[in-house]
C-alpha cells in the first residue's frame, strides 16, 4: 500500500462521519476532510459543550447533517415540532444538506432503528405528502436515501420503483447509499449495476460508502463496522461514471478504528475515486 | 400496477412488524424468513439497551442478563417512546420505570437521569457572574443577605427521594426507606470561560432538608436576596429565631458558592 502518498492535497473530496469517538482530536488537529456529516438527533439538546464544538467544527468545515429520526414513512403523525426544532438547529449552524432515510423508525412511539417502508402506491402516496410537509417547514430540500434491509414488508412495487415514485411525486433529491444497494442486492437477489444505471442521475445528489458484514451468504448486514469492500468501491465509480460525480462520505459506526486509520481508509479510497472525478470535470 | 392481487394495507404492514420486532418471542412474520426478522429484532434491542445500560450502569447492576433483557422488552412493549432525540430514551426509560420498578429502583432510575440531565443543561453563562470568584472582595455576611442577588446554577437537577439511592449498589440493591427524605442536588460545575475543549464535570451532594428548600425557593424566584427567600424557608427551621436562621443561611450560600451550586447575579 502507497500509505505515504495518501496525504491529500490539498483537500479529498470524500467526507466522514462525525463520531465523538473522535471529535476533540478532530477538533484538535484538524484532519483533512472535504465535508463532516452529523447526526441533528445527536446534537440537539445535548447542551453547551456540543454547541461550542460544533460552532468550532462549524468554522472549519462545511457540514452537512443526516438525520435518523423522522420516519418519513410511519403512520404515526409527522412529528412537526421536532421539525420546527430541527429546522432552528440547521439555521443555527448554517447546515443547509438535510439528508434522511427512506424508512420508518416508529409505529405507535420511535423503535429507534430504520425499517423497510411497505413497497406499495398507497404507501409512497403517503411518503410523497410527508416529503413535501418537511420541505416546506425546514425550508430546505430533503434528500432521501436509500436504506439497507434484511426483508421486503410488500413488493406491490420493487424498490427501484417506489424510489423512482417517491422522487419524482414529492420532487425531491437522492441520497444514494452504494454500500446498501450493494448488501440489498446480494439479500434481495438483484443485480446492483442495473440498479444503479436505472436510478434518475438530475435527482442524485450526495453518496453513501460504507462497510458491511456477511452473517451469510445470502444475508449481508449494514454494519458500518468494516472497511469498505472493493465491490462496494466499484458501485461507486460506476454511479460516478453513469451520473457524474457527486459529494460522498464515509459511514463508520462501529468498531470505529483509530482517527488515523479511519482517515487513511478515507485517503484511499479517495484515490481510487478522484482520478475518475477530474476526468469527469474535464469533459 | 399491473397486478390483480389486492394491494396489501401497508399500515397493517408496519403494525405487524413493529409487534414482532418489539415481542420477539410472539413475534414472526408471514412471508418473512425468521433469521431475517431475527435481524431487526437484535438491531432494535441492541440498539435500545445501549442506550440504557450506558445511561443507568447502578440499575443495570442490579440485573442479571436475563432479568434486564426482560426489562428492556419490557420497555419497548410497554412504552410508546415520544422523543426523535437519542440523549431522551433515557427520560422516557424513567417514565416508564415510575409505572413498572419497585420504588427504590424507580427513584434510582430518576437519580442517574439526574447526571445527564445536568450534564445536558443549557447554561446562558451570561447571565451568571462569570464565576464567584470574580466577585471580588467577597461580599460581607450583610451584603450576602439583603443585598446580593442569587441565581442557581441552571444545571442544578434537584431529587427529594425516600430510599437512599446514592447509596444503591450490588452490594445494597434494595436499602429501606430513609427516616427522614433523602435531598441530592446533582450539577454541572460551570467554568468562567466555557468553551469546546471544556468538559465541565458533573458533581453530586446530599443536601439538609433546609439547603434544598433555599434551592427550591431562589430557582422559582430567580435573582432573589437571600432576605427575601427567609420567610418561606422558617417552616423548616424549626427552633431557629428569624435572625439565627440568617446566620445559618449566610454559611451555607457561602459553601454554595463555593461549590459553584450558587452564583451572584450580574448587577
Ligand atoms: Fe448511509
Amino acid at each position: 500500500m502507497r500509505r505515504a502518498a495518501l496525504t491529500p492535497n490539498p483537500i479529498p473530496s470524500l467526507g466522514l462521519g462525525l463520531r465523538r469517538e473522535f471529535l476533540d482530536q478532530v477538533l484538535t488537529e484538524l484532519p483533512a476532510v472535504a465535508q463532516w456529516e452529523i447526526a441533528p438527533e445527536n446534537w440537539m439538546g445535548r447542551g453547551n459543550l456540543a454547541e461550542y464544538q460544533l460552532d468550532y467544527l462549524r468554522d472549519h468545515y462545511p457540514i452537512s447533517s443526516h438525520g435518523l429520526s423522522l420516519s418519513i414513512g410511519s403512520q404515526d403523525p409527522l412529528d412537526e415540532a421536532f421539525l420546527l426544532r430541527l429546522k432552528a438547529f440547521l439555521d443555527r449552524f448554517s447546515i443547509n444538506r438535510y439528508s434522511e432515510h427512506l424508512s420508518y423508525c416508529s409505529v405507535g412511539g420511535h423503535l429507534y432503528d430504520l425499517l423497510p417502508i411497505p413497497f406499495t402506491e398507497a404507501a409512497a402516496e403517503h411518503v410523497i405528502a410527508r416529503v413535501r410537509r418537511v420541505q416546506e417547514i425546514i425550508e430546505r430540500p430533503l434528500v432521501l436515501e436509500n436504506i439497507s434491509y434484511y426483508a421486503s414488508a410488500a413488493t406491490e412495487l420493487d424498490e427501484l420503483s417506489f424510489i423512482k415514485r417517491i422522487l419524482q411525486g414529492a420532487d425531491c433529491e437522492l441520497l444514494l447509499d452504494v454500500n446498501n444497494v450493494y448488501v440489498n442486492s446480494i439479500n434481495q437477489g438483484y443485480d446492483p449495476h442495473q440498479f444503479i444505471c436505472e436510478l434518475p442521475s438530475s435527482r442524485l445528489t450526495y453518496g453513501h460508502i460504507a462497510g458491511h458484514h456477511e452473517e451469510a451468504p445470502d444475508l449481508l448486514i449494514d454494519t458500518h463496522g468494516a472497511g469498505v469492500k472493493p465491490a462496494v468501491v466499484e458501485l461507486l465509480q460506476l454511479a460516478q461514471q453513469v451520473h457524474g460525480p457527486f459529494a460522498v462520505v464515509l459511514e463508520r459506526d462501529f468498531n470505529i478504528p483509530p482517527l488515523g486509520e479511519l482517515l487513511n481508509e478515507l485517503y484511499e479510497l479517495d484515490q481510487q475515486l478522484q482520478p475518475l472525478g477530474e476526468a469527469l470535470h474535464g469533459n | 400496477m399491473a397486478t390483480n392481487k389486492p394491494s396489501p394495507d401497508w399500515r397493517e404492514l408496519q403494525q405487524q412488524w413493529a409487534a414482532a420486532i418489539r415481542a420477539p418471542n410472539q413475534g414472526s412474520l408471514p412471508g418473512v424468513e425468521p433469521r431475517r426478522l431475527a435481524v431487526y429484532q437484535r438491531l432494535v434491542f441492541n440498539n435500545i439497551d445501549s442506550f440504557i445500560s450506558r445511561g443507568f450502569p447502578v440499575l443495570r447492576q442490579l440485573h442479571n442478563e436475563q432479568q434486564w433483557q426482560q426489562l428492556i422488552y419490557q420497555f419497548m412493549q410497554q412504552h410508546a417512546a415520544q422523543s426523535p432525540l437519542f440523549a431522551d430514551i433515557g427520560r422516557e426509560f424513567v417514565a416508564f420505570a415510575q409505572q413498572t420498578l419497585p420504588a427504590v429502583w424507580a427513584q434510582l432510575a430518576q437519580y442517574e437521569r439526574m447526571e445527564v440531565d445536568a450534564l445536558y443543561a443549557e447554561v446562558d453563562y451570561q447571565l451568571l457572574h462569570a464565576t464567584n470568584a470574580a466577585a471580588e472582595p467577597a461580599p460581607s455576611a450583610n451584603e450576602l443577605l439583603d443585598r446580593v442577588q442569587f441565581r442557581v446554577n441552571p444545571s442544578v437537577q434537584l431529587g427529594v427521594f425516600q430510599y437512599p439511592v446514592q447509596q444503591v449498589s450490588a452490594a445494597n440493591p434494595q436499602p429501606p426507606a430513609a427516616a427522614e427524605p433523602v435531598c441530592l442536588v446533582v450539577y454541572r460545575e460551570l467554568t468562567s470561560q466555557p468553551h469546546w475543549q471544556q468538559h465541565e464535570a458533573v458533581k453530586f451532594m446530599q443536601l439538609t432538608p433546609l439547603t434544598m428548600v433555599l434551592l427550591e425557593t431562589l430557582q422559582q424566584a430567580n435573582g432573589s436576596t437571600l432576605r427575601a427567600a427567609l420567610a418561606s424557608l422558617q417552616p423548616y427551621a424549626v427552633g431557629y429565631q428569624p435572625e439565627q436562621l440568617a446566620q445559618a443561611l449566610v454559611t451555607v450560600v457561602e459553601g454554595l458558592m463555593q461549590r459553584c451550586v450558587l452564583f451572584l447575579a450580574p448587577e
